[in-house]
């Protein structure tokens, strides 16, 4: 066989293998508008009230609240949370904090909606374990700070909960609640090295 | 033959389709090891910025094209290109040793003389370094290159260089054929 | 993970020195294929010697699917790799310059660099006339800042364009670069000359 032949038969195969790869296989994972509506819509991507409550006081360490209220309203968080203003995600590189695999975040502003705005660009870059506290601030506010005791006619299970919502309420509000200054420690930005792009060609 | 080649024995060329192979492997390494592709015009235009920067200064630091090589008092020449070209000057020298085809001549078709050759030469340069400038590289780093991050550009100034080669051909064919 | 050197932050020092090993490689793999005689060259124009063809596809296909199987393998991050920037006007522009310029001069800058390592005369005379383009341009400038500018693109890629997977544009090109060496091995045959090819 003459050289044309073999090196033809060659990259002829070795196309072939490589037309065959998964494409696209370095890229981030990048969903559409419509995915990332139907995933925001799965209960598994909240954490309710209740939850949050019960994970702060067994002091779970896998869990980060992040709240994203701007830095001047940032008064009476939720205990442990860091404050992250909405507006300095981008200028202040804090996507180390949303992009890693160790610690889950839960984003919260006073309600729902600004939270699920940073939750929605999170996941559409790719970037797991985010999630949003459900009613944000003020639900907490009204269920676990300052519960409402149910109504007499109330099924059982009312006044379990409520037992549950005061026994917490008196847990962050109580004596035994740290004073707040202790709480408010700004997370100062880690400056990430940026990957660069090599500077190339003739011109 | 006058020199015996001490790299193919009997051929005076390699196989194109080896060497063909050999560049491209030099090409991947090179894309491996430092993310950039070939490239010739690159280090020419180093020459030719750092050269109008030794004869006018103001003028090269005000032009909208020279300025940006020069700016905060870079040298043009301590380029990743320039010191590549280098290496293209030693390594077809090292080539061309091996190959017994060191000589002092100028090529030419019989049908035209050395000096018409040598204008022809000049006029051609000075097109392709024009061409070369204003498409943003060469055959080596917009074609070569380009095509294989398998670039639109590459793609683009491949055909357009070629294409037009073909298409002039004919016009010029008293000077080759 | 490469690319190596930016990856890495290796020192400038090292990488010039890289480039100058690289550019060896570069100057004598053109050289072997024989791109320093501009006859050898030209006759990719008349059909006598398609040797630029051959050995331009191959190059280009050995350095496509070799970063097609990094990226594969993971070990190449192409997302830092230079991709040339598009820009419509100035890329036609240009490339239509350039391929007027090397039906004249017979060369190309890489090339013409590499022939006059062996001693061409003619090419050394190319790359003078190359500098003197370079200046042109440069001090012509201001009259082609619109063009130059103009329409860009940004460093996308043909795959892309088409909406198709790297490796699937790769076989593409393969396809029609096995068709391409075989209609130049035949056009060797059918336009030969015996008497230009026993010169170069």
């Amino acid at each position: 066989m003459n050289t044309r032949l073999t090196l033809s038969t060659i990259i002829l195969a070795l196309g072939t293998v490589a037309a065959m790869l998964p494409g696209k296989e370095n890229d981030s994972v990048m969903l559409n508008e419509r995915q990332v509506l139907q995933e925001m819509l799965l209960d598994a991507n909240y954490f309710s009230v209740d939850e949050l409550a019960h994970l702060l006081i067994s002091g779970d360490p896998s869990i980060q609240l992040i709240d994203i209220r701007p830095a001047a309203d940032f008064k009476e968080p939720i205990r442990g949370a860091i404050n992250v203003p909405f507006d300095s995600i981008f200028t202040d590189n804090f996507a180390y904090l949303f992009d890693q695999g160790v610690m889950k975040n839960i984003l919260y502003s006073d309600d729902d909606h600004t939270a699920a705005q940073l939750w929605m660009i999170t996941t559409q870059l790719g970037y797991q374990n985010n999630y949003l506290l459900k009613g944000g601030l003020t639900e907490w506010k009204s269920s676990i700070l300052d519960p409402k005791y149910p109504e007499s006619t109330a099924p059982k299970e009312a006044f379990d909960l409520y037992q549950r919502r005061a026994a917490a309420s008196q847990y962050f509000t109580g004596a035994r609640a740290l004073p707040p200054t202790d709480l408010f420690k700004p997370l100062s930005p880690i400056k990430r090295k940026k990957k660069k792009k090599v500077e190339g060609g003739c011109s | 033959m006058s020199h015996h080649n001490y790299i193919t024995g009997t051929t005076k060329y390699m196989n194109p389709y080896v060497a063909g192979i050999l560049l491209g492997t030099v090409l991947l390494l090179s894309f491996y090891l430092t993310g950039r592709g070939l490239g010739a015009s690159g280090a020419m235009k180093s020459v030719v910025v750092s050269a109008v920067d030794v004869v006018a200064q103001d003028h090269a630091g005000t032009s909208g094209f020279y300025s940006k090589y020069i700016a905060d008092g870079k040298n043009p020449l301590n380029s990743w290109l320039v010191f590549q070209v280098l290496g293209v000057l030693v390594g077809g020298f090292l080539s061309g040793a091996l190959a017994g085809r060191l000589t002092w001549k100028t090529e030419h078709s019989p049908n035209i003389t050395s000096r018409k050759r040598i204008m022809l030469a000049i006029a051609g340069g000075v097109l392709f370094g024009f061409g070369s400038q204003f498409g943003r590289g060469c055959t080596s780093g917009a074609a070569l290159s380009g095509m294989a991050t398998l670039s639109l550009a590459g793609f683009v100034t491949m055909m357009a260089i070629f294409g037009t080669a073909f298409l002039f051909a004919y016009f010029f064919r008293k000077n080759w054929i | 993970m490469g690319p190596i050197i930016p990856i890495n932050d290796i020192s400038t020092e090292l990488n010039y020195l890289i480039a100058f090993l690289i550019g060896i490689g570069f100057g004598f793999a053109l050289e072997q294929a024989g791109f320093s005689s501009s006859r050898k060259l030209a006759g990719m124009f008349y059909g006598y010697d398609t040797v630029v063809l051959k050995v331009f596809f191959t190059a280009a296909i050995t350095a496509m699917l070799g970063l097609v199987f990094l990226n594969h393998f993971r070990m190449i991050d192409l997302s830092i790799v230079y991709v040339n920037e598009y820009y419509i006007e100035s890329a036609i522009i240009g490339g239509v310059i350039m391929g007027v310029g090397f039906i004249v001069g017979g060369f190309c800058p890489g090339t013409g660099i590499c022939a006059a390592a062996i001693g061409k005369l003619d090419a050394m005379a190319f790359l003078g006339g190359s500098l003197l383009g370079i200046l042109l341009f440069g001090e012509t400038y201001s009259l082609w800042e619109g063009i130059y500018m103009k329409s860009y693109l940004g460093g996308i890629k043909l795959s892309e364009v088409i909406g198709i997977s790297d490796g699937l544009l790769v076989l593409a090109i393969i396809g029609a670069a096995v068709l391409m060496f075989w209609v130049g091995e035949w056009a060797e045959k059918r336009f030969q000359r015996p008497d230009i090819t026993k010169d170069i």
